[in-house]
């Protein structure tokens, strides 16, 4: 029963994933990187057991911390172990213990585990949060309920959302920023987390060890819809992220079909593009999320529901219903077709 | 029936003195001891002020409180049983576990820890009751009125949902609209009024009601646990209450203290939050480890081990608690040298804990434990609160704190520490001193029972979610994926959680029987050594018929002329009543030694009414209501006048009838409990302004760009401030200084004169602030905050000052009777002091370029 | 006696004043109105808590001295003093604490 839910799709279990936490990334061939980029957006983290887990390792932060969880773990469980059995002790036998009872458990024993723990827990956090100035930066935004994703802002500024692609085994500074209330964006398996706070940027360093599909989510609490505040992560080798980033810079997929050119006229006339960018259709809008590659994400409102055309539809019927607090209304006075034919555009724009 | 009878009313007590208010003007001649004593009769009883009573109410209200937090804490397990469910919308379910935190805190843990502190340490310490009854009711009914005011809010649908530390900018009324955040705000700061009165009240009768005898050292530990948490009280409140003055503030008028876009800042409202926030989990632990520490000599059979240990670890634990605010914040992005900084306090904690733990383990080696019903709870508390302070260190390394925090982990953490180090040691002392409220045992077969539900129960519970928590879940979330591994530990939390419910319920159940069922409990039936089992339970309303010498720690146990004859036949001091009054012995703070006789308040509508009038003001405040918020400040006014008006009766000496001991009643002495009251209350006012001062500096520092756009205040208004706050100070000095032989005229007359000087200062720095637009900035929104505040403490003074005179003009003071000028010197000095403070901030400000 | 008693709440004021100005100096050199170096800030540190350090060795010895000069006198004094030199004992280890981020890193951020 467990080992089924441990499965993942390429057939590597979480726990071998554990496992090669430690071992060097090897350099992937391009046949690797053509198939990354095929699948991207195909599997969903929600689907992953362990896809959101501080325990299933794939960066470098993550790495340090959990090295650094065990030893305490396990340290820490020896002293209660002790203790409790100084407990049993001093309950067993009537001679009163020397004060040195009280010397060695009050002052030695914690000032011990506190200078260990101090030396240990300083060094990587020296570690982990380094600057490196040559790491690609990200701009990462917070919005009540979503993410605002913007790569390289001072040179390609190519805007994305509630997905974030990364390299691996390159640096990468995330400048964080909030737009309303506080919000906190942690990816367990890459890194420790970073609190998004309005009139502030907070930079935090992160650098991806595995590739694969993985899940954040906004840790501090921010309202109404905070559980639903969730982001898919998608580690890809170094080539097809670099080829990734090309391939996205440019404009929405063309409507091909007659119905996906009905649904784009009914994102025009119905008032999405207000809030909605999708390059190339319509330009400039930055109070929603940017909506070119909406069908090649793996996941829908801000990594919370699987990527279909009839998630999307109810979706925009009943946003309320499925995220209450969100901005953007309930568009459920559209029409059967219209709401068939939007949905369908959108699904289409990979 | 009340306090005040008219001056006529001068009985028959003796003319010994030779002065007109050498009588007691306020006993109650008709009545002998046992009398006025009694609790009154019938629904009269909530004028009672005796802390027996009071403490009761606290008790049974915050239980109360504890049923409904827990109610809304199964109903959160309820929706997290399963994934994606649907069983409570988000908004319902972010309101109960909002509720959830801040009644647990607020209106469940600290106002138990006062009852406990209300009810046991007058009896623990040889007085009759506490030095100020009247504050204790007051307090518990401002408590009582804020808990309902917070809990009203779910019948209109406004129940606070912005989790239990209501962070900024998500609880401003930009983000949260409608009262919710309201109800909480003005709720809370309702119900801290008797956190802060508390703390007082327990360091003046700590320190000034001993029993003969009983030295600083010769006190049982509870009472030093009670008295830093008291002093822990006293500082950390106030930044949270600050912090909500502020918060509600920007709320209702548009002040930008926590708006980015006027220089506020949101990391303000965290760093107010905190400092009382992390301090408050060691003022919920300390006194719940001064009960452990009471309740395991005794089954043990020895006194405690290592007293002195103990001693230190409890002052030093209760300085480097505050050290450790920022540990809430380390995700915030402050700098590196700040987080190791909070990093290393934080662990330097465990080193104070450590020694208590020690010394209680220590304990268990020097005889048998017995293996009662409370002694299951102590050992529960021991394993699951050492586990806590192990998570508690790990936490505090920044790198993992990265990965945890606002994690399972924290939550799991977080219920291992209160629950471990609040709640066991909780109903061990329950199950302890229940036999005192009621005069029966408790089942021991029942106990076993609850104590082996909740401990499972717990352990199921919460073990569960540090892995939770490691695996990814953050709090907080009303629903989660089902496949990423979160499902099968909440499915078992959940069924912890119950577990846990039915072993309160078994307690609860235990508690109805035990009523008509138990079995009586006789004198002493735990053998304790402490003097609260003297009398059988339930002991007399006075606690002491004579209150008897204490010449050892465990004098039950060491003093045999307490035990060998029933109690109210032991000797001791004011066995007589000459006076007809309610009376205790005041003592010297460190020796113990006997210096007064207080005299204490009968039964009274004083403090209801006043805490009526302050309900009403918050709750006028809340509905927007104006016009009756003055109405209830009038009341409340009106009530704190009438409390205050009484007639003094210092002056008058008595025989104690202990070692030919005869004593002032209400000496003028700077040990007395009014003026070490005084001291407490200064302590608060301190914090306060220091709350302010630190906001100030801290938008200064963080804000530079709007801090320099900020307006400044007139120099010319500032120095006059200071030199008017210098006088006003000068004044209060000589207030003091005059107080104990001064003629009325002259105190009189000082007494308007510092009035006068007092207005001068508030007036000059009114006018300072003119030019100031407070919603400009937040820094100038601070200053505003600041004179806001010196002029509130500025309208005590005067109101004090001119009663002072007031009362010399109708003759309700005689010469010599200086208390209350040497109270009012007290805080005038401490009034100018903050008001000359300010007008120096405001001084500099204006100077500089 | 008095003073005995004031001696356990000694060297945890000198702690209290140890740590406020260490992060007053921290707040001061890593906050946007950037006052003073991290030379400064080490600098500063280091004498405050020489001074810090100092204060509660004083209060160590006189702890220990008051002890053996109270035996058998009095029955509080030694419950007090002993309670004083663990007091002293736990606030100079908190000293110590609270300088390690200035030991430890070079500047605001490591």
């Amino acid at each position: 029963m467990m080992d089924e839910e441990l499965e993942i799709q390429d057939g590597r279990t979480a726990r071998e994933t554990l496992q090669q936490a430690d071992s060097t990334t090897v350099s992937p061939s391009p046949r690797e990187a053509e198939q990354a980029l095929e699948t991207l957006g195909e599997r969903s983290a929600l689907d992953i057991f362990g896809s959101q887990s501080t325990l299933n390792i794939a960066g470098y932060g993550a790495d340090r911390v959990y090295d650094l969880t065990l030893w305490m773990s396990v340290g820490f469980g020896v002293v209660f172990a002790f203790v409790m059995v100084l407990v049993w002790i001093a309950w067993a036998r009537n001679r009163p213990v020397g004060k040195w009872w009280v010397w060695s458990g009050g002052i030695v024993l914690p000032m011990g585990a506190i200078v260990t723990l101090m030396v240990a827990s300083t060094s990587v956090l020296v570690a982990t949060t380094r600057h490196d100035p040559d790491a690609l930066v990200i701009d990462v935004t917070g919005h009540q309920f979503w993410w605002d994703i913007v790569y390289d802002p001072e040179g390609i500024a190519l805007r994305d959302a509630n997905e974030l692609i990364l390299p691996v085994a390159r640096p990468v500074t995330l400048r964080l920023r909030s737009e309303d209330v506080i919000h906190s964006f942690w990816v367990p398996s890459i890194s420790g987390k970073m609190d998004m706070i309005p009139g502030r940027v907070n930079e935090l360093t992160i650098t991806a060890t595995e590739t694969g599909q993985f899940r954040g989510q906004c840790a501090e609490f921010c309202g109404l819809s905070h559980p639903l505040m969730a982001f898919e992560v998608t580690v890809l080798p170094e080539q097809a992220f670099e080829e990734w980033l090309t391939y996205t810079q440019g404009e929405a997929r063309d409507a091909a079909r007659p119905d996906l050119l009905a649904g784009r006229d009914v994102f025009l006339k119905s008032g999405c593009a207000a809030c909605h960018e999708i390059r190339g259709i319509a330009e400039g809008a930055r109070l929603g999320p940017d909506l070119t590659r909406l069908g090649a994400r793996a996941s829908l409102g801000a990594g919370m529901w699987r990527l279909n055309q009839g998630n999307v539809a109810g979706w925009i019927a009943d946003v309320q219903d499925m995220k209450p607090g969100a901005q953007m209304p309930s568009y459920n006075h559209l029409s059967g077709p219209d709401l068939r034919n939007l949905s369908a555009y959108l699904v289409s724009l990979k | 029936m009340t306090d005040i009878t008219s001056d006529t009313d001068v009985g028959s007590a003796p003319k010994a003195q030779g002065t007109a208010y050498d009588l007691s003007p306020k006993g109650e001649p008709s009545k002998d001891f046992e009398a006025i004593w009694a609790t009154p009769p019938g629904w009269r009883v909530i004028t009672s002020v005796s802390h027996r009573v009071v403490g009761k109410r606290f008790l049974i209200t915050g239980f109360i409180f504890f049923l409904i937090a827990g109610l809304f804490a199964l109903l959160v397990r309820l929706q997290l049983l399963v994934p994606e469910n649907t069983f409570l919308d988000s908004e319902t379910y972010n309101q109960l576990f909002t509720m959830h935190g801040t009644i647990m805190m607020f209106l469940f843990a600290i106002p138990m820890l006062e009852g406990f502190a209300v009810y046991l340490i007058p009896l623990m310490i040889g007085a009759r009751d506490l030095v100020f009854p009247r504050l204790g009711a007051f307090g518990y009914w401002c408590y009582l009125f804020g808990g309902i005011i917070v809990l009203s809010s779910f019948l209109f649908d406004a129940a606070p949902m912005g989790g239990w530390f209501m962070y900024v900018p998500l609880s401003t009324s930009v983000y949260t609209e409608g009262m919710s955040a309201d109800f909480w705000l003005i709720g809370i700061t309702l119900a801290e009024i008797a956190s802060v009165t508390a703390a007082v009240e327990i360091i003046a009768a700590i320190l000034c009601s001993r029993a003969p005898g009983m030295t600083l050292t010769k006190m049982p530990i509870l009472m030093w646990y009670l008295l830093a948490t008291a002093f822990m009280i006293a500082v950390a409140f106030p930044p949270l209450i600050i912090g909500s003055i502020l918060l509600e503030a920007e709320r209702l008028l548009g002040l930008p203290f926590f708006d980015i876009a006027r220089g506020g800042d949101p990391l303000l409202w965290q760093h107010l939050f905190w400092l009382f926030g992390h301090p408050e989990v060691y003022i919920i632990f300390l006194p719940a480890a001064g009960m452990v520490a009471t309740m395991l000599p005794v089954f043990v059979g020895k006194p405690l081990f290592g007293y002195g240990f103990v001693v230190a670890a409890i002052v030093t634990m209760a300085f480097l608690s505050f050290g450790l605010w920022a540990h809430h914040m380390f995700a915030t992005g402050l700098p590196e040298m700040s987080l190791t900084l909070f990093s290393a306090a934080s662990t330097m904690v465990a080193v104070p804990t450590g020694v208590q733990i020690f010394c209680f383990i220590a304990t268990l080696s020097l005889g048998r434990p017995r293996l009662t019903v409370p002694m299951m709870f102590i050992l529960g508390f021991l394993c699951i609160f050492v586990l806590g302070g192990l998570t508690g260190v790990m936490l505090a390394s920044v790198p993992f704190n990265l990965q945890a925090h606002d994690s399972y982990f924290v939550v799991a953490h977080l219920h291992y520490v209160l629950i471990g180090g609040f709640v066991f040691p909780m109903f061990a002392a329950l199950y302890y001193w229940i036999p005192h409220f009621t005069g029966r045992m408790m089942s021991k077969t029942l106990g076993k029972w609850a104590f082996w539900l909740m401990f499972a129960g717990f352990n199921l519970a919460f073990f569960m979610m540090h892995l939770t928590g490691m695996r990814g879940m953050p709090r907080r979330i009303a629903s989660y994926p089902a496949d990423i591994g979160w499902d099968r530990l909440n499915m078992l939390s959940t069924l912890g959680a119950f577990i846990l419910a039915a072993g309160i319920g078994v307690f609860i159940w235990d508690v109805v029987r035990h009523r008509r069922k138990g079995r009586p409990a006789g004198r002493n039936p735990w053998g304790a050594a402490t003097l609260e089992w003297l009398y059988a339970p339930s002991a007399p309303g006075y606690n002491f018929r004579a209150i008897p010498r204490v010449t050892s720690r465990e004098p039950l146990w060491d003093q045999p002329d307490l035990m060998d004859r029933p109690a109210a036949e032991i000797d001791g001091a004011l066995r007589r009543c000459p006076d007809h009054r309610r009376e205790t012995i005041g003592c010297d703070p460190v020796s113990g030694e006997p210096i007064q006789i207080l005299r204490l308040p009968h039964p009274t509508w004083f403090p209801l009414l006043s805490a009526s009038g302050m309900a009403l003001l918050f709750a006028a405040t809340l509905a927007g209501v104006y016009w009756l918020c003055a109405v209830g400040a009038l009341i409340a006014l009106i009530g704190v006048t009438g409390w205050v008006w009484e007639p003094s009766d210092s002056g008058v000496t008595r025989d104690i009838g202990l070692d030919g001991l005869r004593l002032p009643v209400n000496a003028v002495d700077k040990r007395s409990h009014l003026y070490v009251g005084l001291i407490g209350t200064n302590l608060i006012l301190w914090a306060l302004f220091f709350s302010l001062l630190f906001a100030g500096l801290y938008l200064w520092n963080t804000q530079p760009v709007f801090t320099e756009g900020t307006a400044r205040p007139v120099e010319v208004f500032a120095l006059l401030a200071l030199v008017s706050g210098a006088v006003a100070f000068v004044i209060s000095w000589m207030t003091a200084r005059m107080a104990v032989r001064a003629n009325l005229r002259i105190s009189a007359g000082l007494n308007v004169f510092l009035a006068v000087a007092l207005t001068a200062t508030g007036l000059s720095l009114g006018c300072a602030l003119l030019p100031i637009d407070p919603w400009s900035t937040a820094f100038a929104a601070v200053g505003w905050a600041m004179g806001a505040f010196v002029g509130a403490l500025i309208g005590v003074g005067v109101y004090w000052s001119l009663l002072n005179a007031l009362r010399k003009a109708v003759g309700a003071v005689h010469p010599s009777q200086g208390l209350p000028d040497m109270l009012l010197g007290s805080f005038g000095k401490a009034a100018a002091t903050m008001a000359l403070g300010t007008a120096a901030v405001f001084f500099l400000a204006g100077i500089a370029t | 006696m008095t003073r005995a008693s004031l001696a356990i709440v000694g060297p945890v004021l000198i702690w209290a004043v140890h740590f406020s100005a260490v992060y007053a100096l921290i707040s001061a050199a890593c906050a946007p109105r950037d006052l003073m170096g991290a030379g400064t800030l080490t600098a500063t540190g280091a004498v405050l808590t020489g001074l810090a350090a100092i204060g509660c060795v004083f209060f160590l010895i006189a702890a220990r001295r008051d002890r053996d000069g109270h035996q058998d006198r009095r029955w509080d004094a030694p419950t007090l003093s002993q309670a004083a030199w663990w007091s002293a004992v736990i606030s100079l280890l908190g000293v110590f604490a609270n300088a390690w981020p200035i030991a430890v890193l070079p500047g605001c951020t490591g």
